[in-house]
């Protein structure tokens, strides 16, 4: 049934990775492209992590081998279930090498197909049921009862797919009371009720499953359960990493596969750029410019100097791809896209690859504003005016903050105060006692864990639950869309019908909801075209990635004796050698322009110029020059070495005199 | 009595020495070591050794990984005999993360040597480790120890791992290391003659250089840290050996090296702080963490990062006052002090993750304080004062007298001043006194891990079907909880568990006390609670069971926590005068 076709490229090696691995084995010697499988590492659970590095092996006209030329990196599979994104980036290294062999003497791109390998053979190889998560497997405790992964999913319909179970009614024997109405324009889908309509709710959606160790709790423990369980590859990385949440792993690249990127990519300063396929996406729409993490320095998107080059290429993305509106999942801090930004310090960009039907269109279509920052929710909307009210009535910050902080936060603080001295928790309360009337009683109310008797007309989603729907008009809502399409285009294969079923501890509970990976991956017939479009674009990419050249040094006669020499290097990209981010990071030296590397001319002969010369960064089609004067013989020569991780190694020998150069 | 009854236990296990109340003076160590002086890694290494072979039973040694240039990393477990260290709650104690802090090594060396000594001799040494476990690893950076022992160094130097890093971003690594030009194996200072200078030597001392007044001309000009520019960048030293810090490595707040210098590749990419870090993580009956460091006589807590002032409850924060109070009275001229606030912003430290990250209690001391050189009225010793220091009581030792020296560069140039030995390290004929000083604070803080008791059980019978009401109290009766409300907050390690086994479990719930009528039901697993707070520090929980049983049956109660020895009773259903 629906199955395969949802989990493209279950088994371990595709077709394309075997055709590139063909040319590898036979095309090491020509002059032309090679492919290279090179191990970069092995995963928890014993799997190759693997770099397809493509491009001129031998050592070319350039005077580079393949590890020192400039190069992009195409990421893929840090989400194990993002089966599109690793066919994708094989099927585009092949179409580089079969219709592009030009490019690649000028360009390395190493492909990193799968990232996750424990993750992605997870998903492939589900045994039983097939759940939805891009997670890296882990015996963890969860819930923190003292006991391992024992309260995943159960596939209570025995479909093969772990969906959703949505449950009427209250049941207090498990804490649950409905937070959801049925659609009553499409009634497959869940939304809040519209309290203004008179709308009640009379349902909770939950995983498909049970109580499996009788904790009162419902898939808490397990992979694929409520809370995703095992290790999220998006979460697990150094930058903006999200300590002691779920999925982020004991410690960053706490798992090896992770690791052994990080320790890869820093060991390549040849990188220039990456593109990751992933949930992320930078190029249907950039991502915000000049926003920080809490100290202030560590971009959570992009640089304010960066912008322009993101919005170029999103517009070189945008034409070869037809994606023109964003569909990306938000970037919740350690995902490795944001790691390669700002810590790598290269040009980094994200795409689903394949995204909803509706999405892709011509590029200015009418809603691309809207899409790209997407409208806040009414209750979001709500909020703000209810926060905006109170901070000009003059209620305090911290009694606002504490009416709109989630139940954690609150309970945190409510704890602190108990454990105030007396004069400390008196200095509080005078707070609340000089706030007026409501806002005590709002307070007081939220402090026992009641409801909070003023919130906006909107109810706050019960946290432990999935929602299904927001409340949009009709046809409007993200859900609705991929309904309509697995409806016109998949004649309803792909959604799995709400049917009852008899749940030991709920009683009767029905089961259905979107089958796994459905939003994720395209079906197969799709793959060919995806891949081709984005060979597009990374064509074009490579197109607009810096580029380094130099023109010969010159030397003039400055007196008998006395010679200016410079260098002049011109970067021919679109964008700039290195990315505002990187300039930050200050990881790798920047472009170094050495005179007399030896050390052959002494100090005291070197009458201008230091002898070792730094830029930072070269804008697009701009241009550095090093210069110096030195004192010596004409007819002498010296020579000026030029270190560049990025751009490769050089050297110059100069000679002194008219007509100098090379 | 039940404690002197367990030391003459103890003792008669480990072979029959002298019985408990002999005093320390009177022990005789089975491995003698000096605490006048300071070790080398080898020598280090050898003591570590030698202790585990003169107290078997109680010093075990082992190597938890390889330094980053392929020493090993030795952590001696320290514990009762015959008893398993990761049933007991335990302490990891560390020192010399910054390898130019050299005390801090001789300070764990010296908590080793003492607990295995007095173990057997002392009640109070003998019931610390009865109850506890301290894993001590004197040298985190052996290293950089090396370096700084048999490599040119300075006071404040080689205080970073020997990791290979390009430190001035030319493209090259350690190309410009430091030189030692007169041989004394210490980076001093560099004056050269010059009509111009601005500085003149004074007459009746010579290792004094003044400055002129503005507008006149002394006859030396100062040139800087001794060495030459190797690499004719216009720097001297400015890429030597030194790599990343290892105390900004830790997951905690880590942040990349552009805005933390020295954080390293990404958290934990050093060996040694991967090893240490995976040692505590398999370990989560680590329940304090104590980390040695030099100067300024300080007993630290975090956050190290103002940007996480809130995440230090106020419950874990009246442990951590009570504790470093106790230390302030133990270790004069020494201060309480929080890392952000106090001194600067640190981001991804060692004790701050062992807070943030394990959840658990955690100081950082910094060892020696200027305020100890005179200890009567002069807390901060002006240059003159610190002069006479060093002539009369350390006889000159931590000075080099200027001599001259041919530069490459500069010519003749006079080289010398104040070596490596001096600032930083506790003079040698102090140090015995600096070790125990930290050794008893860090005991008083590893002393006051949880130890739990069963206190009050009550039987109550209710009713004639069998039903039972079994009320029962678990004590902790030192500071630390077993859960710090760190570790509750951002659900860290596992909740405490309290089972009862043996008879149908009906209901069961929290008490607000002894008296309290109301019980806060468990609705589900009655039989297994989840304590998720754990039992207080000084104080205890109350739970009350409602079983279903014939008189005479009994019923098996344990509680478990990762950070207290399981404790166990059994109860028996009968009606009880209570
Ligand atoms: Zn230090």
């Amino acid at each position: 049934m629906i199955l395969n076709q949802h989990r493209v490229g279950r088994s371990g090696c595709s077709p394309l990775l075997a055709a590139l691995c063909v040319v590898a084995a036979s095309g090491a010697a020509a002059a032309a492209p090679s492919a290279e499988v090179v191990r970069i590492g092995t995963s928890a659970e014993g799997r190759p992590v693997e770099v397809i590095a493509i491009g001129e092996a031998s050592i070319g006209a350039d005077g580079l081998s393949r590890d020192e030329r400039p190069a992009l990196v195409i990421v893929a599979g840090m989400q194990g279930h993002h089966a599109v994104g690793r066919a994708t980036a094989r099927a585009v290294g092949e179409r580089l090498m079969r219709d592009h062999p030009d490019l690649l003497s000028g360009w390395t791109v190493y492909i990193l197909a799968d990232a996750n390998p424990d993750g992605s053979a997870r998903w492939s190889d589900q045994r039983g049921a097939v759940a939805e998560s891009g997670r890296a497997p882990a015996t963890l405790d969860e819930d923190g009862d003292g006991r391992t992964n024992e309260d995943g999913p159960n596939d209570l319909n025995g479909d093969g797919l772990i969906t959703m179970m949505r449950v009427r009614g209250a049941i207090p024997a498990y804490g649950i009371e409905p937070s959801l109405t049925i659609d009553p324009d499409e009634p497959r889908l869940m939304r809040k009720p519209d309290a203004a309509k008179g709308e009640v709710a009379t349902h909770s959606v939950w995983v498909e499953g049970i109580d499996d160790d009788g904790d009162g709790r419902f898939n808490e423990d397990g992979w694929g359960g409520a809370s995703g369980g095992g290790v999220d590859f998006d979460r697990h990385f150094p930058i903006h990493w999200p300590e002691h949440e779920d999925g982020a792993g004991l410690y960053p690249l706490q798992r090896p596969a992770a690791r052994a990127v990080v320790e890869w990519a820093q060991s390549r300063g040849n990188i220039v750029g990456v593109l990751v396929y992933g949930p992320h996406d930078t190029l249907a729409s950039v991502p915000p410019a000049g926003k920080f993490g809490p100290l202030g320095r560590v971009s959570t998107g992009i640089e304010n100097d960066d912008k322009s080059g993101y919005e170029l290429v999103s517009e070189a993305f945008k034409k070869a791809t037809g994606i023109s509106r964003s569909a990306g999942e938000v970037d919740r801090g350690g995902s490795f896209l944001q790691w390669s930004y700002a810590d790598l310090g290269v040009w980094t960009f994200g795409t689903p690859v394949w995204v909803r039907p509706d999405l892709v269109g011509s590029v200015g279509d009418k809603d691309d504003a809207s899409a790209a920052e997407p409208e806040p929710s009414p209750m979001e909307e709500a909020i703000a005016r209810d926060r905006t009210a109170l901070a000009e009535r003059g209620v305090p910050q911290e009694l606002i903050e504490f009416i709109y902080a989630t139940t954690d936060e609150r309970a945190a603080i409510v704890a602190e105060m108990d454990a105030m001295t007396p004069e400390e928790r008196n200095e509080r309360m005078n707070l609340l006692r000089n706030a007026p009337m409501d806002v005590q009683q709002r307070v007081m109310a939220l402090a026992q864990g009641q409801p909070d008797p003023m919130a906006p007309k909107i109810e706050p989603v019960p946290e432990p639950e999935k929602p299904v729907s927001k409340p949009k008009k009709r046809g409007d809502s993200d859900e609705a869309k991929w309904l309509a399409w697995i409806d016109d285009e998949r004649a309803g294969s792909g959604f799995v019908g709400w049917t009852e079923v008899d749940h030991p501890q709920l009683g009767t509970v029905e089961v259905g909801g979107f089958a796994p990976g459905v939003r994720v991956n395209p079906p197969d017939e799709l793959l060919e075209s995806l891949a081709d479009k984005q060979a597009a674009f990374v064509v074009e990419l490579l197109g607009m990635l810096p580029t380094l050249v130099f023109d010969e040094p010159r030397v003039e006669r400055v007196g008998d004796g006395l010679w200016r020499v410079s260098l002049t290097a011109r970067n021919t990209g679109s964008l700039a050698t290195v990315p505002a981010s990187g300039v930050k990071a200050r990881r790798l030296p920047g472009l170094i322009m050495a005179l007399d590397p030896d050390l052959a001319v002494p100090n005291e002969s070197i009458v201008s110029g230091r002898r070792v010369q730094t830029l930072e960064t070269i804008a697009p089609s701009g241009e550095a020059r090093a210069e110096w004067m030195i004192a010596a013989e004409e007819g002498s020569s010296v020579r000026i070495a030029v270190r560049s991780a990025r751009f490769g190694d050089r050297g110059f020998d100069v000679r002194l005199g008219e007509g100098g150069g090379r | 009595m039940k404690r002197a009854l367990t030391a003459l236990m103890a003792s008669c296990v480990v072979g029959g020495w002298v019985s408990a109340a002999s005093a320390q003076a009177h022990v005789q160590p089975k491995h003698e070591i000096a605490f006048n002086r300071y070790y080398t890694v080898d020598q280090m290494y050898a003591h570590l050794r030698a202790l585990e072979r003169a107290y078997p039973e109680i010093v075990r040694v082992r190597s938890i990984g390889k330094s980053g240039e392929g020493r090993d990393l030795l952590v001696a477990t320290v514990t009762a005999p015959d008893s398993d260290d990761r049933a007991k709650p335990a302490m990891w104690i560390d020192g010399a993360i910054h390898a130019n802090e050299i005390q801090a090594g001789e300070v764990c060396l010296y908590t080793v040597w003492y607990l295995a000594t007095n173990y057997g001799h002392n009640d109070r040494i003998t019931e610390l480790l009865d109850d506890y476990a301290f894993y001590v690893m004197p040298l985190v950076n052996p290293d950089s120890r090396v370096a700084w022992f048999e490599t040119p160094s300075t006071p404040h130097n080689h205080r970073a791992n020997q990791m290979k890093m390009d430190n001035d971003r030319d493209g090259l690594v350690d190309e410009d290391p430091a030189e030692d030009l007169d041989g004394d194996g210490s980076i001093t200072q560099m004056w050269k003659r010059d009509p111009r200078g601005q500085w003149v030597r004074n007459r009746f001392d010579p290792r004094v250089f003044e400055r002129v007044p503005d507008g006149e001309f002394g006859e030396w000009t100062y040139l800087g840290s001794e060495g030459i520019d190797t690499d004719g960048d216009g720097r001297v030293n400015e890429d030597t050996t030194d790599g990343h810090d290892m105390n900004r490595n830790w997951p905690a707040d880590w942040q990349p090296n552009f805005v933390q210098y020295g954080a390293g590749a990404y958290p934990l990419s050093a060996p040694e702080t991967r090893a240490i870090a995976e040692f505590c993580y398999e370990r989560p009956n680590i329940a304090a963490f104590q980390s040695y460091h030099n100067t300024g006589g300080m007993i630290l807590r975090g956050p190290g990062s103002s940007h996480r002032a809130r995440e230090y409850p106020r419950a874990d924060l009246r442990v951590y006052d009570e504790l470093a109070r106790a230390g302030e009275e133990m270790l004069p001229y020494y201060r309480y002090l929080i890392i952000h606030a106090d001194l600067y912003n640190v981001h991804g430290g060692e004790a701050t993750w062992a807070s943030e990250g394990l959840g658990i209690i955690a100081f950082t001391n910094e060892l020696w304080t200027a305020g100890k050189y005179f200890q009567r009225d002069v807390n901060d010793p002006n240059d003159e004062q610190m002069r006479r220091f060093r002539d009369r009581m350390q006889f000159g030792m931590t000075f080099t007298d200027y001599t001259e020296v041919e530069h490459p560069e500069h010519g003749t140039v006079l080289v010398g001043g104040l070596n490596k030995w001096s600032s930083r390290s506790t003079p040698t004929f102090m140090l015995e006194e600096e070790c125990h000083r930290n050794f008893a604070f860090t005991m008083f803080h590893g002393g006051e891990m949880p130890k739990i008791a069963f206190d009050r059980t009550k039987v109550e019978r209710i009713g004639t079907g069998g039903l039972w009401a079994v009320t029962v109290e678990v004590r902790n009766e030192k500071i630390i909880p077993t859960r710090t409300a760190r570790a509750r907050e951002k659900k860290i390690g596992r909740a405490d568990l309290l089972t009862v086994e043996g008879v149908e479990v009906v209901a069961s719930g929290e008490l607000g006390d002894w008296w309290d009528k109301q019980m806060r039901e468990v609705r589900h697993e009655p039989g297994r609670v989840l304590v998720e707070g754990g039992v207080p520090g000084r104080g205890s929980v109350v739970y009350r069971f409602i079983v279903r049983g014939q008189p005479g049956e009994t019923l098996d109660i344990r509680y478990s926590s990762e950070k207290a020895a399981d404790i166990a009773t059994t109860i028996i259903l009968s009606e009880q005068a209570d």
